[in-house]
């Protein structure tokens, strides 16, 4: 703390300096040093365009107000009094002092570098916290807001224009903003409270403590797989508790209702063992992980009864943060577990150890192990914000692991992962637990890759929660005959969709993206488009919907370049479907949603009426009408945004990612409704079972070029071996 | 202060500081800068609005320089007026949004008009000082006309944005409501 804090004094001196002294000549001097010193240093030479943006206009503003300027304009005959100049010059002038040495003030002390020495320092760590999360929440909400405004741009709402249009356009921007990070709270209080923050008075802080080498930067896998082995001699004590779990006749009741939501009549996990539960989306997983963690009633309202222990305790003798030394609970955006007091992927693992006041030495040896754990060594020096979602859904897993709970709880905590990383991250959960003699629970959609990893196994339907695996699915993936055959197999007549020498690269990189790509689709074609992650694929669908210009060439839908088209009449032709499709959402109900893309289409109320109730209908939405959006589960929220493109009937749809949150049941749901779609389809898709079953044609998108234009199972290979 | 708290105001302020941009890259006529305070003060309360207002103008003073610091009681007002506003019911029609707003407003000139003119001279280097310069000149005090400037600058900005946090709150998924009890029958 001692340099920031000692600086900060120094520049209060200096302010008070500043307003105090008389004008001429103490702080005429004054200012002349603070803007001097400000030009010299060199690192902060740059602020001085920051001193002048604020002190010329206010110089103008101090002519104009003090010095008669109007009253000389308007043929005042007082000039002002000379006293009166004096006066404003030297305000103008302790203003210069206090801006100028305030600069410096700021350069000398980055804000990461005020943040962390606050959090090292005994000020109530809540201080830290306020001053630290805003700055980085301010990125996401940059990225948030980006997304919401293309997702509203590809509907059709005006975001430039004129300023009916742009005030208009501010609801659209602002509500989705504003209701999803409120709509983010308890997710957010829960990760918090995981990371045992405000659990202790005291927190260790490993800036304070002696710098101590933190381990070679670039570990082999071999090296990682050693240290994963010696982790139990650095853990600290044994757990006592035999059984990790043990829930007889609980019900959760949520509030308002009759009906439990979640039922459990029977459920054992002894410690060091392992349990799959499987389930759909809805099914109950998160409330099951919510009440095993403690949430139940303080970030999931509702009443619990039966018997619930945990690590041989009643769960309700305990909140979250009680809990979180002991049970730790990974929920499936990894977004918003982050802490929002780390600047660095290092900082943030050690974030929660250090709110256990732990010794140095020993948070140190949790980080490095967690870090090995979750693969992800060779990232601590980086941003938490700018991690791939894999990347921050491994780092979600470490943050936990180094926690080193007697229960580890993961909802869904890999669907952003590599699939080819899964079940090694499932191996090395399993090497750990057999370890610590920690329980771990995975709560997922499907079997794999965990079965092999768990001892037991329990199965999630409509909140019910019974021992041993699922029914048999009603479609697997090795299953042809099901499939729904696309109604309209290869090429129709002529192009609807020409991509025409697309080059692009993006702003500021040599490398271009793409070298003039050239592709056409046919109207009422259904095309995958497949590739490695960073081919571009997102940004090629960007491209063909007119969201992003091209630096040459031009993308034409029926002949008209796509960029040239006002939103409007684009949004009418082209449907969307955003990788977070909930983004756009803004309506309170899901009938106001779905009936905004029609605003605008020349239809009667009651031809409206009847595309929304087809669209519910297909969208398995029907009686869902008057619920609020955001009360629904991530992939009702998905069909949601389906069922808004499904009223607009475009001619072209295009799909990023679309099948993310669905399960079986709503995967075939959504296949079926594709299969009826009379338009073009282009869709990004990692899901090779989807396209196999759905798209005659794949497009694979590797190094700036469609490399392959085939039936599916050769492109997929490929795209396959590419991703190895 | 429990971890809630801390989130809600740590979302509040990173919305005021969002959405002052966003105003800025619509260049739209109004500021935006203190919907976080006020919704922050609707669902938890006076003191928690003051103190999002306060840590939103330190922030801001980190990030563009120690001016915005300066202005941190205007902020702290702002999150006051609208958490009792918010206590009286208020915020429970559109209506009574719009009152407070213009209470908001009111209680802003009283803060800010002294600050303005003392620490600054009644000079802001921006549009406005042409209007100070002439009240100035027909003969108004000096306080009095940066008194009529800050009232005009703001009216429609905290009228809106008392508006928007209503809706706002309004539109709360029940999920997330239930999680404010005490709102004052905003919700």
């Amino acid at each position: 703390m001692a340099g920031p804090l000692r600086a900060f004094v120094a520049w209060m001196v200096w302010v008070g300096g500043s307003m105090a002294l008389p004008a001429f000549p103490f702080v005429a001097v004054m200012a002349g040093v603070a803007l001097s010193a400000l030009g010299l240093w060199r690192r902060s030479r740059r602020r001085l365009r920051a001193v002048a943006i604020f002190m010329i206009p206010l110089a103008l503003g101090f002519g104009l107000v003090h010095g008669g300027v109007v009253g000389f304009l308007m043929g005042s005959p007082a000039a002002p009094s000379p006293e009166r100049v004096r006066w404003a010059a030297g305000l103008w002038l302790r203003i210069l002092s206090v801006v100028s040495s305030g600069q410096l003030w700021l350069e000398y002390v980055p804000p990461p570098v005020l943040i962390t020495s606050l959090f090292a320092s005994s000020l109530p760590a809540g201080i830290g916290f306020l001053l630290a999360s805003p700055l980085l929440l301010g990125e996401q909400i940059r990225a948030r807001l980006e997304q919401i405004r293309e997702a509203q741009l590809a509907r059709g709402v005006p975001v430039f224009g004129s300023f009916a249009e742009r005030a208009s356009a501010l609801t659209a921007l602002l509500f989705p903003l504003v209701l999803g990070l409120l709509n983010d709270l308890p997710t957010r209080v829960a990760a918090l409270d995981m990371k045992a923050f405000g659990l202790f008075r005291r927190r260790t802080s490993l800036k304070n403590a002696a710098v101590a080498p933190r381990g070679t930067p670039e570990k082999t896998a071999l090296a990682e797989e050693a240290q994963l082995a010696e982790q139990p001699q650095l853990a600290g004590k044994p757990r006592l508790a035999e059984t990790a779990i043990r829930l007889e006749g609980v019900r959760f009741i949520p509030p308002a209702a009759t009906e439990a939501l979640l039922e459990v009549p029977e459920l054992r996990l002894s410690s060091g063992e392992r349990l799959l539960v499987t389930g759909d989306s809805g099914s109950g997983k998160s409330t099951l992980a919510s009440l095993l963690s403690g949430g139940v009633p303080e970030h999931r309202s509702g009443t619990v009864t039966g018997n619930a222990l945990v690590l041989e305790e009643p769960v309700a003798s305990r909140n979250t943060l009680a809990w979180s030394p002991d049970v730790q609970f990974v929920q499936q955006n990894p977004q918003l577990s982050l802490s929002g007091c780390a600047f660095t992927v290092y900082d943030e693992v050690a974030f929660g150890p250090e709110n256990l006041a732990l010794p140095p030495d020993e948070i140190r040896g949790r980080v490095d192990g967690a870090l090995a754990a979750a693969g992800i060594s060779h990232l601590k020096d980086r941003d938490p914000a700018r991690l791939s979602g894999g990347e921050a859904q491994k780092l979600a897993l470490a943050s936990a692991l180094a926690m080193e709970p007697g229960l580890l709880v993961l909802d869904e905590a890999f669907t952003r992962v590599h699939p080819s990383d899964v079940p090694v991250l499932a191996g090395k959960l399993a090497v750990w637990s057999e370890a610590r003699r920690s329980a771990v629970v995975f709560l997922e959609k499907k079997r794999e890759p965990f079965a092999p990893w768990c001892g037991a196994s329990g199965h999630l339907s409509d909140g019910r929660l019974l021992p041993g695996t699922p029914p048999e699915s009603r479609r697997t993936s090795s299953d042809p005959g099901r499939s729904p055959a696309p109604r309209i197999a290869g090429p129709a007549e002529g192009a609807l969709l020409r991509i025409d020498g697309v080059s692009f690269r993006w702003k500021g990189q040599d490398h271009p993206l793409f070298r003039s790509l050239g592709k056409e689709l046919a109207r009422g074609e259904r095309v995958a488009l497949v590739g490695p992650n960073g081919a571009g694929k997102s940004t090629l669908m960007r491209l063909c919907a007119g969201l992003l210009p091209p630096e040459s060439g031009a993308v034409l839908l029926n002949g008209r370049s796509v960029t040239s088209m006002n939103p409007k009449e684009r949004a009418g032709k082209i449907g969307f479907l955003f990788q977070d499709a909930e983004r756009q959402i803004f309506h309170s109900t899901v009938e106001a949603e779905v009936l905004f893309s029609l605003r605008n289409a020349p239809l009667s109320g009651e031809e409206k009426m009847e595309r929304l109730h087809k669209a519910l209908e297909a969208t398995g939405l029907a009686g869902k009408e008057k619920k609020h959006p955001l009360d629904l589960n991530a992939a009702e929220r998905r069909m949601t945004a389906v069922a808004s493109l499904s009223v607009a009937e475009p001619e072209l749809l295009l799909l990023d990612e679309p099948t993310r949150d669905f399960d079986a049941r709503r995967q075939e749901l959504f296949e079926a409704w594709l299969a009826e779609r009379p338009g073009a389809v282009l869709a990004v898709s990692h899901d090779f079972d989807f396209v196999s079953r759905g798209f005659p044609r794949v497009w694979l998108l590797d190094d700036g070029e469609i490399r392959a234009d085939e039936a599916p199972e050769k492109a997929l290979h490929c795209s396959a071996t590419l991703a190895e | 202060m429990k971890n809630k708290t801390l989130v809600v105001v740590a979302l509040c302020i990173a919305l005021n500081i969002g959405l002052g941009q966003i105003a800025s890259t619509l260049k739209l006529p109004i500021f935006l800068d203190s919907i976080g305070t006020i919704l922050a003060a609707i669902l938890l309360g006076p003191w928690i609005g003051m103190l999002t207002g306060l840590v939103t103008n330190l922030l801001w003073g980190l990030i563009s320089g120690p001016v915005a610091a300066a202005f941190a009681p205007v902020a702290m007002v702002i999150g006051l007026v609208a958490g009792l506003c918010a206590r009286k019911g208020m915020f429970r029609s559109l209506a009574g949004a719009i009152v407070a707003g213009v209470l908001i407003t009111v209680f802003v000139t009283l803060v800010a008009t002294p600050i303005r003119t003392y620490l600054f001279g009644g000079v802001t280097g921006s549009g406005a000082d042409f209007v100070v310069a002439y009240l100035n000149a027909v003969g108004k005090k000096l306080l009095q006309s940066v008194a009529w400037t800050v009232m005009g600058t703001n009216l429609i900005d905290k009228v809106v944005s008392a508006v928007i946090a209503w809706a706002v709150v309004k539109q709360l998924p029940e999920r997330i409501r239930s999680l404010f009890p005490g709102t004052g029958g905003a919700a």
